[in-house]
C-alpha cells in the first residue's frame, strides 16, 4: 500500500521524490493515511480494499461546494493496484471535545451549517417518501429484537407527519468525533455515509445526543432527560426547528426514527460492535418511553 | 531444551487452557468457543484471536510482490487470516502442536484455504531459501533465545534474524513487531514480559548480575531501543532499515507513526493538543516539557512498540 500511494503522490506532483513515504495511518473501516507532502502541505489519503469510496468522493465534492470552509477538499479519486484511493486536502484543526468548551463558534458554525444544509442538501426529487423509506430500511432488521418493537411505535405514527417533512440530504455521523476546528471555522470530516438519509433532524439528533450521552453506557440514560441537555445543544435546536419548520416537541418525538435510522446505518455499513450495541441501546432507551418534557 | 521452551510464555495462554481450547473445538465453531468459553487467561486474550488489526501493519507494507508469506509464531492465526486477503498463499508457522490444531479448525471453518500450517521452532525454520516475500514475526524475536539457551540472547536473535533473511526472495521484506527498550514508562517501573521492574532498562551485564544475587535465572528476553534494532538487523545482513512506531501498542494497532521528523512531530503535536486541551488542568510544565520533548522529536523514542522493516 505505501508504495502504492507513494507512487500516486508522485505521479500527481504533490510529493516530491523522497525515499520513504512522510506519513502517518490510522486504522479505522478504512485505512486513513495522512502523508506530508511539499512544503507546509499534507494530504488524508484513504484507502480502502473492500470498501467502494466512490460515495465518498461524490458527498465531498457536493459538499465542498456546498459549504467549501467546511469541509475538506477531494484532490480526487483514484484507482491503483487494485484497490481504491481517495485524497483530500489535510486541515490543520482541534478536535472538537464538547460543544460547551469552544466558545459561541461551534454553535454558531453548526446553525449555519445545518441552516445551509435545507437549502443546499435538498432532494427535489425524493425516490420514495420518508415513511417508505422508513419500512424499507425496518425490513433489513427482521431477525432483530427491536424490530416488532419499532414496527409497534411506527404503527401509532401519523404517516402524515412524517411524509410532510422535506428530503434534505444528512451527513449521517455528524458526532462531535468527526468535527475540528481550524481557525474559526468548524471543519467536518467523514462524509462516507451523507446522503443515505434524507429526514431532517437526523443530523441533529446524533449530534445532541452524542453530546449529551458522550455514546457511554452510563449517558444512555440521559437521552431521555431533556433537563440534562445543555443550553447550547437546546440553542440550536431550538434554531434548526425554527428554520425547517418543524415544532420542537416534534423532533424529540421524532426521536425513535433518528435513532432507528442511527442504528441501521451502523448495523448496515460495518460498523463496530462496540457502537452498535450503543446504538441497540439508545432505540431501546426511546421505544421504551418518550423523550421527556 | 524442551523443558525451557515448555515453561517459556511464549505461548500466550497456558497450556492446560490450549488444551481445553482444542478439545472444545472439535465440536463447536471456533469464534464461539473464544467468545464463551470461561477460562481466566482466554478471557483476557479474546482480542489476541479475534482482532484484525493485529495484521492491519503487515497489510501496508511495500512489498513488490506478494505471493507468499510467512508468520513465525502465529498463535491464535489472527494475523495469518487478515493478510491471506492479500497473498496467494501463506505460511503459519507455530511451535505450539495445540495452537496449530486450533488454527487448522480456524481455517477450515474460515474457508481460508490460501494458509498452510506447519509446525517447528524458530531456531530451525523448515523451509527452503529464498522463497517468501514477506516473513512476520510478530511479537517472537523476544522469545528466541529461549529456544537456544547456551547461546548468548542476542546472537541467538541475529542468528534467527540471518536465517530469516535467508528465506526471504530478493527485494522480499521482513515485518517484525516488537517492545520498545526504552518505552517511557519502562522507567516507571513497567515491565514488558512480567520481569521485575528495570530489568529491560538496566544494563544487561547489571540485570543479570542483580537476578544471580536473587537466584533468578539469567534475563534472555532481549529488547531493544531503536538504535538496538537498526544495529541488529544491519548484523543480519538486512538493508533499508525502516522503523515506524505502532500506536498504542501492537497488541491492538490503532496507528502506524513514520519516525521521520515531519510526520511524527505533527502527529504527536495534535496528539497533545488534543490530550491537553483548552479547559484541562494539566500543569504548565507539563506541557511545556512535552512541547520540547516533541520539538527534539524525541517521542518517536519512547513509544511502546516498534514496527520494523527490512529488505533483504
Amino acid at each position: 500500500m505505501i508504495e502504492i500511494i507513494s507512487h500516486l503522490l508522485k505521479e500527481i506532483s504533490l510529493l516530491n521524490e523522497v525515499s520513504e513515504l512522510p506519513f502517518y495511518v490510522s486504522f479505522n473501516r478504512n485505512f486513513n493515511f495522512f502523508v506530508f507532502g511539499n512544503r507546509e502541505e499534507f494530504y488524508q489519503v484513504k484507502v480502502s480494499s473492500e470498501r467502494p469510496l466512490r460515495e465518498e468522493y461524490e458527498a465531498l465534492r457536493i459538499a465542498h461546494q456546498a459549504i467549501p470552509g467546511n469541509v475538506p477538499q477531494p484532490v480526487g479519486l483514484y484507482q491503483k493496484g487494485g484497490i481504491e484511493i481517495l485524497i483530500c486536502r489535510g486541515i490543520r484543526h482541534k478536535k472538537v471535545k464538547s460543544l460547551q468548551t469552544q466558545g459561541h463558534i461551534i454553535q454558531e458554525e453548526i446553525k449555519a451549517i445545518l441552516k445551509g444544509s435545507k437549502v443546499f442538501f435538498r432532494e427535489e426529487k425524493p425516490s420514495l417518501p420518508h415513511m417508505q423509506q422508513l419500512m424499507t430500511a425496518c425490513d433489513h432488521f427482521k431477525n432483530h429484537p427491536l424490530w416488532l418493537a419499532m414496527r409497534d411505535w411506527l404503527g401509532n405514527l401519523d404517516p402524515r407527519l412524517v411524509n410532510s417533512l422535506p428530503h434534505i440530504k444528512q451527513h449521517g455521523d455528524l458526532t462531535l468525533y468527526n468535527m475540528g476546528v481550524a481557525g474559526n471555522k468548524l471543519i467536518i470530516f467523514d462524509w462516507e455515509d451523507f446522503g443515505k438519509i434524507s429526514i431532517p433532524g437526523f443530523d441533529l439528533c446524533c449530534l445532541a445526543v452524542n453530546s449529551v450521552t458522550r455514546f457511554s453506557p452510563v449517558g444512555i440514560a440521559r437521552v431521555l432527560e431533556r433537563s440534562a441537555y445543555p443550553k447550547e445543544v437546546m440553542d440550536i435546536i431550538a434554531c434548526y426547528c425554527k428554520e425547517l419548520p418543524l415544532d420542537q416537541e416534534t423532533f424529540f418525538n421524532l426521536y425513535p426514527i433518528y435513532l432507528f435510522y442511527f442504528l441501521y446505518l451502523k448495523n448496515r455499513y460495518g460498523y463496530s460492535p462496540e457502537i452498535i450495541k450503543i446504538g441497540e441501546k439508545l432505540l431501546a432507551a426511546v421505544l421504551e418511553k418518550p423523550v421527556k418534557c | 531444551m524442551e523443558q525451557n521452551r515448555t515453561n517459556s510464555r511464549f505461548g500466550t495462554l497456558p497450556r492446560e487452557e490450549l488444551a481445553f481450547l482444542c478439545e472444545a473445538v472439535k465440536d463447536t465453531p471456533w469464534r464461539q468457543v473464544i467468545e464463551n468459553m470461561d477460562l481466566p487467561v482466554l478471557k483476557q486474550k479474546q482480542d489476541w484471536f479475534i482482532n484484525p488489526r493485529k495484521g492491519y501493519p503487515y497489510r501496508i507494507l511495500p512489498l513488490v510482490e506478494k505471493r507468499l508469506a510467512l508468520d513465525i509464531g502465529a498463535g491464535s492465526g489472527v494475523i495469518s487470516s487478515t493478510i491471506a486477503q492479500d497473498f496467494s498463499s501463506v505460511v503459519a508457522f507455530d511451535y505450539l502442536p495445540e495452537l496449530v490444531t486450533f488454527m487448522k479448525k480456524r481455517f477450515s471453518e474460515d474457508g481460508l484455504k490460501g494458509i498452510h500450517l506447519v509446525r517447528g521452532d524458530a531456531v530451525t525454520l523448515p523451509f527452503h531459501e529464498e522463497c517468501f516475500d514477506l516473513v512476520i514475526v510478530n511479537g517472537v524475536l523476544e522469545w528466541v533465545p529461549d529456544f537456544v539457551p547456551k547461546v548468548n540472547p542476542c546472537k541467538a536473535q541475529i542468528e534467527f534474524l540471518t536465517n530469516v533473511r535467508a528465506l526471504l526472495r530478493r527485494k522480499g521484506m521482513v515485518g517484525i513487531a516488537i517492545e520498545n527498550r526504552l518505552y517511557y514508562r519502562h522507567f516507571q517501573g513497567m515491565s514488558p514480559h512480567g520481569e521485575s521492574s528495570y530489568t529491560v532498562i538496566l544494563p544487561r551485564i547489571l540485570t543479570n548480575l542483580i537476578r544471580r544475587l536473587r537466584k533468578e535465572s539469567q534475563y534472555r528476553n532481549y529488547i531493544y531501543s531503536y538504535w538496538g534494532y537498526r544495529h541488529l538487523l544491519k548484523k543480519a545482513g538486512y538493508r533499508n532499515v525502516q522503523i515506524y512506531l505502532v500506536l498504542p501498542s501492537y497488541y491492538d494497532p490503532h496507528m502506524i507513526v513514520s519516525t521521520q521528523k515531519r510526520p511524527s512531530q505533527a502527529f504527536f503535536e495534535e496528539y497533545f493538543r488534543d490530550r491537553f486541551s483548552e479547559n484541562d488542568e494539566t500543569r504548565f510544565s507539563k506541557r511545556v516539557t512535552y512541547y520540547l520533548l516533541n520539538k527534539m522529536n524525541l517521542f518517536r523514542y519512547l513509544e511502546h512498540s516498534f514496527l520494523i522493516t527490512a529488505e533483504k
